[in-house]
């Protein structure tokens, strides 16, 4: 998930079919100043006979607040911004509160100062476009995501630059898909969708 | 032809005794052995080397510049050195898991089964045909719904929610144990074919393995470090033999020089250094016989006994230059002065003996058999092959040495200098202050080594475990060390909410409950019958059948259990891995361990309310500041009892409290003088220059005390006994400067701080007592000439 917001971010920039397109579209991340977007995440997990599929919303405003809503009515929220991310499970009327200080840091815009900086946290395993998009396959250079991942494929309109989707495999062989339709850049949105009343919830501090 | 078969016999005796006790000389480079056994830090520390230090387990490091060249490198030497199964056990360079994840259900089931009945019966209670469609639903909501991709691979994995028993701490890796964060710096682990039994196995497997991999085709950029126990023996034992070799020849080297420079004979002196050898290597052979394995300190023993050593040699020959009668009066004349200063000098080191740091007790032991020895062989061999090249090629005294030695311009300006030598030392002491104190465990490293430098390297790169305490409980049964783990947790969580400590880990999830473990056996041993129902439930909610691996390992190793006694322990591969740092249970020995993060400045109060009967809480600082806490005093006291012991025995010699009061003077100058000396060297005060002063107090002193008695000796003139023994100290100082002067560049810190301290505090000795005593003694001869000159002192 964490890294479906990170390439949600991305939806909204230009992407060509080489590196230099790449290069541009991240360059570009300082003109985003808001995402909304509905997707459906479909888990092909070894463990599963079946995928299983999940549809939710993810908004996103700068200078680092965002949104990632499960289901509706939401079965999971998670709610950030530069400081701490609070994931709420309205079902069980429980909260977990985390420091952002690692695993969600990649949400604040700019993700990434330069290309350089991109390259120095993700190997760019290929690159191909084709019918009007680019497909992108990239692996972080964390030893420890190495381990247990085998690539992202990322899939983004070359014309608007907006992110279709991506697909993160695991070495141990499964794989989850998320789609995004209805993406709007730079769109008012409510500063409301950033709060939560937690008013009778059990709040736990996260490690 | 009796009495030559009689000899035949006796030296092929000696020589078989000789070269039994060689034989059995071995090296101890546990640095622990040095210190005071009782210290609870020295116990816990030893016991965490001895237990979890893993001798067989060679560790190499492999560093590139990239995650992907660093781990190709890593894979491709981890297979070469796997390729020899005549050297290398096991080489490991990835979890055992990651390569047979099924293994993880058995240290899953040894866990569960250490849970309270009650707990584990409401879990049970999930997996009956009732409640298991239910709880694979919401194993399945979770997967659907979860952020969290460890929630989502262990629940993968574990739809029947077994690992929900324990705490998420259990899966939740503090720290990688093969790979750096970067993936630029990758560990292997590489066990020996066949256990290490001493240093010279631990140097031949290091070597063979240093060898294969300097062999493997090493990619570019890519740089290798060999650290863990057997390198470390290996470093520091090669080193010790080369050290002891080395410092030892340059002794003989510096001592045949300046035989050289008195009496300019080669026969006597090459048969001076004979005797030395043989003084060595008896009193080595002796050392096998006698003593436990030799300690880094130990190998100082050669330059220190060499350099006492030779005064008997030189005494011998000087006396045979002015002897003129038989063998038998020579050995005579020469007994009463080697047996009194021999019995002497060794009984001081012996008195170190009885030292509570036994790396110097071993020393003070080595160096008094070394000193008996040197004298036996001075007085039995060296006086008749001295008297016999007298008769041959004779010396007429006084050789050019004694006369530069006893002019009066000489002794002139050795009284300038020294008194110089004096100002400036005083100065610094006062000027710059006393020296630094550091009682640290680093004062007893190697200078160099290339084990400590990949470990400290393999810290800095895998996480920094500095500042840790680490904890060691102990126990006669599993039950007595499962009670002190739990007593042990609620200390230290008290010590957390007081704020002593931070965070701890101990190895209570991994420790049998023996008393659990029966009753926990008795509950689940019938679900090893509900296997295919399980199964069954698990592919009808929609899982494959990978799902169910985790659930029947863990009933099945439930079942296998069931009619095992207890305490059960996990024991296959991935357990072993996991287990080996924190649980032995070999022999009568029970140990766990655990880490504690301390509060900065809290670390004294923690170990304080931590340790216990059986439970230690250490670290290297910790060990530090035990040492600077309890050996100071205690050697104090010691140096005290020893000093008070050399002022008696003169006051009953010189019965002159004039001379007392000048012994205690000069002694108070030197000690201020080194003081002075170590602060304008930038050097430090640490355990082993405690060790230096006792020595100075039983070495040094006697130049003082020569010179006193030979005042008395000659009525009262100073200057005739500054005379009749300038060569004599001038000789004997010097060797034994050289003795201790070149250990000052022993590898290991302390012994070469014990080397310096003690040269320098002899050679400022010497000169004060050599140059200085005689004219304060006329000085106050001057000011208070109550006193008759023929009775003084």
């Amino acid at each position: 998930m964490r890294l479906a917001l990170l390439l949600l971010a991305f939806a909204g920039t230009a992407l060509a079919d080489d590196l230099a397109p790449v290069r541009e579209w991240i360059a570009r991340q300082n003109t985003i100043t808001s995402i909304a977007s509905d997707f459906t995440q479909t888990r092909t997990l070894r463990t599963l006979r079946d995928p299983v599929v999940a549809h939710g919303k993810f908004w996103f405003r700068a200078p680092g607040s965002f949104r990632w809503q499960l289901g509706d009515p939401p079965k999971l929220l998670v709610l950030g911004d530069d400081r701490a991310v609070l994931t709420i499970q309205p079902a069980k009327q429980t909260a977990e509160r985390t420091a952002t200080t690692r695993g969600f840091d990649f949400l604040q815009f700019p993700f990434a100062a330069d290309f350089a900086a991109f390259q120095k946290r993700f190997e760019v395993l290929s690159v191909r476009t084709g019918d009007g998009r680019c497909h992108l396959e990239i692996l972080p250079r964390e030893a420890k995501s190495r381990r247990f991942l085998e690539k992202i494929a990322l899939d983004f309109d070359l014309a608007s630059g907006r992110l279709l989707g991506f697909k993160v495999l695991t070495r141990e062989g499964s794989a989850v898909r998320t789609e995004f339709t209805n993406t709007r850049v730079n769109v008012p949105i409510d500063p409301a969708i950033f709060h939560f009343d937690l008013t009778g919830y059990r709040v736990r501090d996260g490690k | 032809m009796g009495n030559k078969l009689r000899g035949l016999l006796l030296g092929t005796l000696v020589l078989a005794l000789v070269a039994g006790g060689l034989s059995r000389i071995s090296f101890n480079v546990d640095i622990l052995h040095l210190l005071p056994p009782q210290l609870d830090q020295v116990k816990g520390l030893s016991l965490l080397l001895k237990y979890f230090a893993l001798p067989d387990e060679l560790v190499v490091t492999v560093e590139a510049a990239d995650p992907e060249t660093t781990a190709a490198a890593a894979d491709s030497l981890a297979a070469t050195l796997a390729a020899h199964p005549n050297l290398v056990r096991e080489v490991v360079a990835k979890p055992p898991w990651e390569k047979n994840p099924s293994q993880l259900g058995e240290l899953l089931a040894f866990q569960l089964l250490n849970q309270p009945p009650a707990r584990l019966a409401t879990f049970l209670q999930s997996l009956d045909p009732q409640h298991a469609p239910a709880t694979l639903r919401n194993a399945l909501d979770d997967l659907t719904d979860s952020l969290d991709p460890q929630t989502v691979a262990l629940r993968g994995y574990d739809p029947y929610g077994f690992t929900s028993l324990l705490p998420t701490s259990a899966f939740t890796q503090t720290s990688d144990e093969f790979s750096s964060t970067d993936g630029k710096f990758r560990v292997i682990y590489v066990e020996s074919a066949t256990p290490l039994g001493n240093y010279a196995d631990a140097i031949r497997w290091v070597k063979a393995i240093k060898d294969i991999a300097a062999n493997w085709k090493r990619p570019a950029g890519v740089t290798l470090g060999f650290t863990g126990q057997p390198a470390f023996v290996a470093d520091i034992s090669g080193s010790m033999q080369g050290e002891m070799a080395l410092t030892g020849g340059t002794t003989l080297l510096l001592i045949a020089a300046i035989f050289w420079l008195c009496y300019r004979r080669v026969r006597p002196l090459l048969t001076l250094l004979a005797m030395l050898a043989i003084t060595f290597v008896v009193s080595l052979s002796l050392a096998g016989w006698f003593l436990d394995r030799l300690t880094v300190i130990s190998v100082g023993f050669a330059s220190v006994m060499i350099g006492l050593s030779v005064d008997y040699g030189y005494f011998v020959f000087h006396q045979s230059m002015h002897h003129a009668g038989s063998l038998a009066d020579l050995r005579r004349k020469c007994f009463a002065n080697i047996a009194w200063t021999c019995s002497t000098t060794a009984a001081v080191f012996f008195a170190l003996g009885l030292s509570s740091l036994p790396g110097l007790s071993q020393l003070g032991n080595l160096v008094g058999i070394g000193v008996l020895v040197g004298a036996a062989v001075m007085l039995g061999l060296f006086a008749s092959l001295a008297r016999r090249n007298q008769q041959h090629a004779p010396i007429t005294p006084p050789v050019p040495a004694e006369r530069i030695a006893t002019s009066p311009t000489f002794l002139r300006w050795g009284a300038w200098l020294a008194l110089a030598l004096v100002g400036v030392l005083l100065s610094a002491l006062f000027l710059k202050g006393p020296p630094a104190v550091d009682f640290s465990a680093k004062t007893m490293r190697p200078r160099v080594s290339d084990a400590y430098a990949s470990m400290d390297r393999l810290t800095a790169r895998l996480g920094d475990d500095r500042g840790l305490l680490n904890l060691i409980v102990t126990g006669a049964t599993p039950e007595e060390v499962a009670q002190r783990l739990r007593e042990t947790e609620r200390r230290l969580q008290t010590a957390v909410e007081r704020g002593d400590a931070a965070s701890f880990q101990t190895a209570l999830p991994l420790w049998p409950e023996p008393k659990q473990q029966r009753e926990n056996l008795a509950r689940v041993a019938p679900f090893g019958k509900e296997l295919p129902r399980l199964h069954q439930t698990l592919l009808d909610a929609g899982f494959t059948e990978s799902a169910f691996g985790l659930a029947e390992s863990v009933l099945r190793q439930w079942q296998d259990w069931s009619q095992k006694p207890v305490p059960i322990w996990p024991a296959n591969e991935a357990s072993a891995w996991t287990l080996r740092r924190l649980v032995r249970h070999e022999g009568a020995q029970l140990l766990a361990a655990g880490l504690v993060v301390p509060m900065p400045g809290h670390e004294d109060a923690l170990v304080a309310a931590v340790g216990g009967q059986g439970v230690y809480l250490v670290s290297w600082d910790q060990l530090g500041r035990e040492i600077k806490r309890i050996v100071p005093g205690e050697m104090a006291r010691v140096i005290a009892v020893l000093f008070a012991g050399v002022v008696l025995i003169l006051a009953i010699g010189l019965r002159s409290l004039r001379a007392i009061l000048l012994f205690l003077a000069t002694t108070a100058l030197v000690l201020a003088c080194l003081a002075g000396a170590i602060t304008l060297l930038g050097g430090t005060i640490g355990l082993f220059s405690l060790a230096a002063v006792l020595l100075l107090l039983g070495t040094g002193t006697d130049y003082s005390i020569l010179l006193l008695l030979a005042i008395r000796r000659n009525g009262g003139d100073a200057y005739a006994a500054q005379r009749t023994l300038g060569l004599v100290i001038l000789l004997c100082c010097s060797s034994a400067v050289a003795g201790f002067g070149s250990i000052s560049w022993a590898n290991n810190l302390g012994l070469a701080e014990l080397g310096r301290t003690c040269a320098l505090g002899l050679a400022i000795d010497a000169v004060i007592s050599l140059f200085l005593l005689p004219p304060a003694w006329n000085l106050l001869q001057r000011c208070f000439p109550g006193r008759r000159p023929g009775n003084a002192p």
